[in-house]
């Protein structure tokens, strides 16, 4: 299959980008490395005329500011955010969230910042509409949807690895827009519908994102669940942070995150809240996960059940949970106090 | 016997041009003034096409022509040509579509771009019909009617039975029946469906294609395209696949011929990775209910199976299917009584086809795990209730089949040795076997061919190089490297002194080509008959230059002619052969050689037959399964290539455990879910096990050299050892393919709610 006819603008600046976007407006998209959009646009379900591709702007090696905080440009390609040094040893979880993104080639195009904005897939939805499922659904701007044909709103799911483990971590991403630069939140970043998945202004661009220093007693992880060896999205992927109290035997705080069953990534609130104060257990593992797996809500979809996802989300969350309470009361993968 | 050639592992002759990027495959062939191919295909699963206007399409700049069914001959064609009701598929047809995908008309444009334009502008007015995609539904009565006059949409059936089964049931200690449902596959070959006609103002027609039988499609555009066979010519150097799935006529091969006719010019088409995935052919899903009785001491008396199969919109080489998954689902064991009843169902779906196993890998997978059950049931050990009943050597399968050669029970020995070796395992650690067998060549004759089934020319020229021209198609598998093996070895010299021909009809001498596993066999015997005439032929002339007491006998081994009782005194072959050619006034020596199988019963000429066993890891919390091990004692007869049977080994098991655990074809009203290989899960480097293969050698009287099919069969036994370790691991039976980890998930709910 063929590339539809675009115009291809190559900026040398984020500001530069970003101009090309205001003037272009909607007709235009970015393609970072291109593996999630070129793909959509074999399918004819992206056909911007013009593609603003990212490629010539410099991209900086990973870097820690005087207060530790790590800074990850967002044009890193993914086996480079893998493998660098500094990402691996203050943010681990990110390394190998970058590390568990599709295969190898397509860690050595994809960036950072396109994964994060990865747009949200649905088995109806990323494929060649060209003599199946032909009729437009909401999410090609249309009136239906294929996967729950009585609903009225689209359940793609937001599938990225590095979104759940940057969650974790509490990270920030940074965005220009227009002249003006802002910081928001990695989690605040989406809206919850796939149609229009992220919060940023149509002419904004993700240029950094900030991972805050490492803090003592605190691990952690990423762990993905996938029918096979490399390739696959998530079926269901997941990013857990524990912080220990001074004693390491009590859970100061807590993140766990959900990735790939809905719309966006899911926190699990009364999970992390019940966890707080509580002296870490076995016992105490299994019941946030427990609570973990019937307060996230999966969305339907097509190749498996709301059940089984389920299973799988409390599955990983008790493992992920595991080695977290294991790295931080070791100090191992973190700084030391 | 002591060989020189085979048995020693080689890498295949064509490597070098592959690895290197030389290799040309259809893909890559540009011919001058070449026009690029699209097709336009069908939204409607069961429709009536009332009018085709294709002005504005035609109106479009660089669009050439336009074809739809009325520029046909708008013959029903269909590989079972000896069969008039089963060629039941117009590729361009004129009336009716009946699945998703079908093709309805074909554009030729000056590039690929303009062509996929095109196909926008063309309207089609279409009378949607009512339409069914199962076949337990296609199957009732009120269901709509697919293909005129086949009532129930049964389009064709098959009825295999031996003994006294009922008389056996009676004798039975324990009956045990059970309903499995196997899943299709996609075969996935790296090169997609593909062709360049060239059509020429001589009237002749110049077809490259991707294919199993250069052949089959010659004789099968000849037939659509009202040209003699001789004006065809296919090409087919170099194949990215075929797996069963290219040796029936396609779209791309017919769309650029009727195009290229059309215009006098060179049009190419290459279906894109969703055609493939949707508007092909697949492997055949099917519904088997399987009854079995046996004695208590595990000795099995009668069994009786039915199958549903969905045919999907077409025959294809469904009915061959339907017979071999009736015929094998008997494998590899002694029925008293056996009877199968098979049904192969329209829908509307895309059709079903053969794919390697050919409706074994499904038969193989129901028997074996249900004689797991039935060993569990009674107490018995598994491998020894296979001991019991399995095949032997001379055993006849009453009116079905002789097998002479069989290792099955020194395969049942060395996988019993293996599974002992792992000792105890950790819980959730299981390992699965699986007993199988499989054809070495198929004997129907359902193209009815007037020719030999394989044919070789082996001339050698005055240098004393080897030409070989073969019919044999080479897909990747290895069979040029094999065939230059059986040829360099029956000829004395070596592998590099041959360089083999094959693909190309207007060079190469007929042949049924690479399906049924029989090219290893039939033109293995072909190539060494010719071989054989040759050296005939330069022993004649060495023996007149010699002038040996005629109690002697000559050979040649490793370019040196010699007497066969004394090897020191003899002669160098290249000087042989040069002397040889001068008094033969200047002919090159050349020998002919040519199979048929005679009086080899219904199915093949011989059998080959192994035991595997995968040892596997379930993850009780998410169903997952892990391979970690994959033994597979294998009974090939003489191996001819040791290094060609691993890459055969692994590749089977690569296609056969994702048969099992990851590959499906979710069909929703007619459209297939995961048309790319993104959502279409073909198994990976990662998800692959260790694999071992214990080479059992026994020698088989029909084979070249005593050798066997080594390729196909290896895909049937994966599916069902992993059924049957998933059993061992976790005690519960998956009849359901693919093995999800949902479905073990549920599997394990439910025994645990028992
Ligand atoms: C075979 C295959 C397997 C895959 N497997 C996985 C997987 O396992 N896990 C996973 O998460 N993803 C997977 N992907 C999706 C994709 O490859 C990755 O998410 C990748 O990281 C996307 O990055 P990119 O730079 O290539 O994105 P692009 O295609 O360049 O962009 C993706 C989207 O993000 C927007 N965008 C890109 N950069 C920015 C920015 N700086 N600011 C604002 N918007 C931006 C683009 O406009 C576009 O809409 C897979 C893709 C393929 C083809
Ligand atoms: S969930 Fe429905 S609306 Fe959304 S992409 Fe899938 S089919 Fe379209």
């Amino acid at each position: 299959m063929q590339l539809p006819r675009f115009d291809l603008k190559r900026p040398s600046s984020f500001h530069e980008a970003v101009r090309l976007l205001v003037e272009y407006g909607n007709a235009a998209k970015i393609s970072a490395g291109g593996t999630d959009l070129l793909p959509r646009m074999k399918y004819r379900i992206a056909a911007p005329a013009t593609v603003i591709s990212l490629k010539r702007i410099p991209v900086s090696e990973p870097f820690q500011d005087s207060e530790g905080n790590l800074h990850v440009h967002a044009l890193v390609r993914l086996s480079d955010a893998a493998s660098s040094n500094l990402v691996r040893t203050n943010a681990p979880a990110l390394a190998d969230a970058a590390l568990a993104v599709g295969s190898e080639q397509i860690r050595n195009m994809g960036t950072l910042g396109g994964n994060v904005c990865l747009e949200p897939r649905c088995h109806y939805y990323n494929q060649s509409h060209a003599y199946q499922f032909m009729d437009p659904c909401f999410k090609r701007g249309g009136n239906l949807c294929y996967l729950v044909p009585k609903g009225n709103r689209c359940w793609a799911l937001a599938c990225s690895d590095t979104v759940p483990a940057l969650i974790g971590l509490r990270a920030a991403a940074v965005v220009q827009s227009g002249d003006r630069e802002y910081t928001i939140p990695v989690e605040e970043l989406f809206t919850g519908d796939p149609v229009r998945p992220l919060c940023l202004g149509e002419t904004d661009l993700i240029t950094d994102i900030v991972v805050p220093a490492a803090r003592p007693r605190t691990a952690v992880v990423f762990r993905k669940l996938s029918p096979r060896g490399g390739i696959d999205f998530a079926t269901v992927n997941c990013a857990v942070m524990l912080k220990l109290s001074e004693d390491r035997e009590a859970c100061e705080d807590a993140i766990i995150a959900i990735g790939a069953v809905s719309g966006k990534p899911m926190r699990a609130g009364q999970a992390e809240k019940n966890l707080l104060g509580r002296k870490i257990a076995p016992d105490v593992i299994h019941e946030a996960a427990g609570r973990t797996a019937s307060e996230i809500r999966p969305s339907m979809r097509c190749d498996c059940s709301i059940s089984y996802l389920r299973k799988c989300i409390e599955s990983l969350t008790q493992a992920a949970l595991e080695t977290a309470y294991q790295r931080a009361s070791s100090g191992d993968g973190v700084k030391p106090d | 016997m002591k060989c020189n050639v085979i048995n020693t592992p080689v890498h295949n002759v064509d490597g070098i041009a592959k690895v290197t990027g030389r290799a040309t495959y259809t893909f890559d062939v540009t011919v001058p003034g070449m026009l690029f191919g699209k097709i336009l295909r069908s939204p409607h699963p069961h429709a009536r096409i009332k009018n085709i206007d294709a002005s504005a399409a035609l109106a479009l700049n660089g669009v050439r022509a336009v074809v739809t069914g009325k520029d046909t001959l708008g013959i029903k064609q269909g590989i079972w040509r000896r069969y008039k009701e089963l060629c039941d598929e117009q590729i361009l047809p004129l009336e009716k579509v009946r699945y998703i995908g079908e093709p309805v008309a074909a554009v030729a444009a000056d590039t690929e771009e303009i062509a996929e334009q095109a196909l926008d502008l063309i309207e089609v007015d279409y009378e949607v019909l009512p339409a069914v995609y199962d076949p337990m539904e296609a199957i009732k009565k009120e269901a709509p009617e697919i293909h005129e006059g086949f009532e129930r949409n049964i389009n064709v059936t098959r009825h295999i039975e031996w003994g006294d089964v009922d008389d056996a049931f009676d004798e039975a200690d324990y009956i045990r029946e059970d309903w499995f449902r196997c899943s299709g596959q996609a075969h996935a070959c790296m090169e997609t469906r593909c062709a360049v006609a060239s059509y020429t103002a001589d009237g002749k027609l110049a077809v490259w294609t991707s294919t199993q039988s250069a052949y089959y499609h010659q004789v099968l555009l000849a037939d659509v395209l009202g040209l003699k066979e001789s004006d065809v010519r296919v090409i087919a150097k170099y194949v990215g696949g075929g797996f069963g799935g290219k040796f029936e006529l396609d779209a791309a091969q017919f769309c650029s011929s009727v195009l290229s006719m059309k215009l006098c010019k060179p049009v190419k088409i290459v279906f894109t990775r969703e055609e493939d995935f949707i508007a092909s052919k697949r492997r055949t899903p099917m519904y088997y209910y399987v009854r079995t009785g046996v004695k208590k001491d595990g000795t099995f008396l009668a069994r009786e199976a039915r199958v549903f199969t969905d045919g999907g919109a077409y025959t294809g080489m469904g009915a061959t299917a339907l017979y071999l998954t009736g015929f094998f689902h008997s494998f590899p064991y002694k029925w008293r009584g056996y009877r199968h009843d098979g049904f192969r169902v329209y829908t509307n779906t895309l059709p079903s086809t053969s794919m390697r196993g050919f409706g074994t890998p499904h038969a193989t997978y129901c028997s074996e795990l249900q004689i797991d059950l039935i060993a569990k049931e009674l107490g018995l050990d598994r491998i020894e209730i296979r001991r019991k009943n399995g095949h032997t050597p001379n055993y006849e399968v009453p009116g079905q089949a002789t097998i002479a050669s069989c290792g099955l029970e020194q395969c049942l020995d060395e996988i019993e040795k293996w599974i002992k070796s792992r000792g105890e395992l950790p819980p959730n650690r299981g390992i699965g076997i699986s007993s199988y067998g499989f054809m070495s060549g198929g004997i129907f004759n359902r193209f009815d061919t007037p020719y030999s089934f394989s044919s070789a020319v082996v001339t050698i020229n005055y240098d004393g190089k080897v030409d070989l021209h073969v019919g044999a198609q080479d897909i990747g598998q290895g069979s040029n490297t094999t065939l230059a093996i059986i040829c360099a070895e029956d000829l004395g010299v070596r592998l590099e002194d041959i360089r083999v021909h094959s693909g190309d009809t207007a060079e190469c001498p007929p042949d049924l080509g690479a399906w049924g596993s029989r090219q290893t066999l039939m033109a293995g015997n072909a190539v060494k008959m010719a071989a054989g005439e040759a050296k005939r032929q330069l022993l004649e002339f060495a023996a007149a230059q010699m002038s040996p007491n005629i109690v002697y006998d000559l050979d040649i081994k490793d370019r040196w002619v010699h007497l066969a009782g004394r090897p020191e005194r003899g002669l160098d072959y290249f000087e042989v052969v040069k002397k040889a050619l001068r008094g033969k006034d200047g002919q090159r020596i050349m020998g002919r050689g040519y199979y048929t199988p005679h009086r080899k019963g219904m199915i093949s000429p011989a059998y080959s037959y192994g035991v595997q066993a995968l040892e596997i890891d379930v993850d009780p919390e998410t169903g997952k399964i892990k391979l970690l091990n994959c033994v597979t004692a294998h009974d090939c007869g003489q191996p001819i290539n040791p290094l060609g049977l691993t890459g055969q080994l692994e590749g089977a098991i690569s296609m056969a455990a994702g048969y099992g655990f990851l590959e499906d074809i979710p069909i929703e009203d007619g459209m297939v879910m995961n048309p790319n290989l993104v959502d279409y899960k073909l198994i990976r480097a990662p998800d692959m096990p260790e694999t071992e293969v214990i080479e059992i050698e026994t020698y088989e009287p029909e084979g070249p050299f005593g050798a066997k099919e080594a390729g196909e069969g290896l895909t049937n036994p994966t599916a069902a050892a992993l059924a049957t370790a998933v059993l061992d691991a976790v005690g519960v039976p998956i009849k359901e393919l693919p093995i999800t980890p949902e479905k073990v998930l549920n599997a394990l709910k439910e025994k645990k709610a028992q």
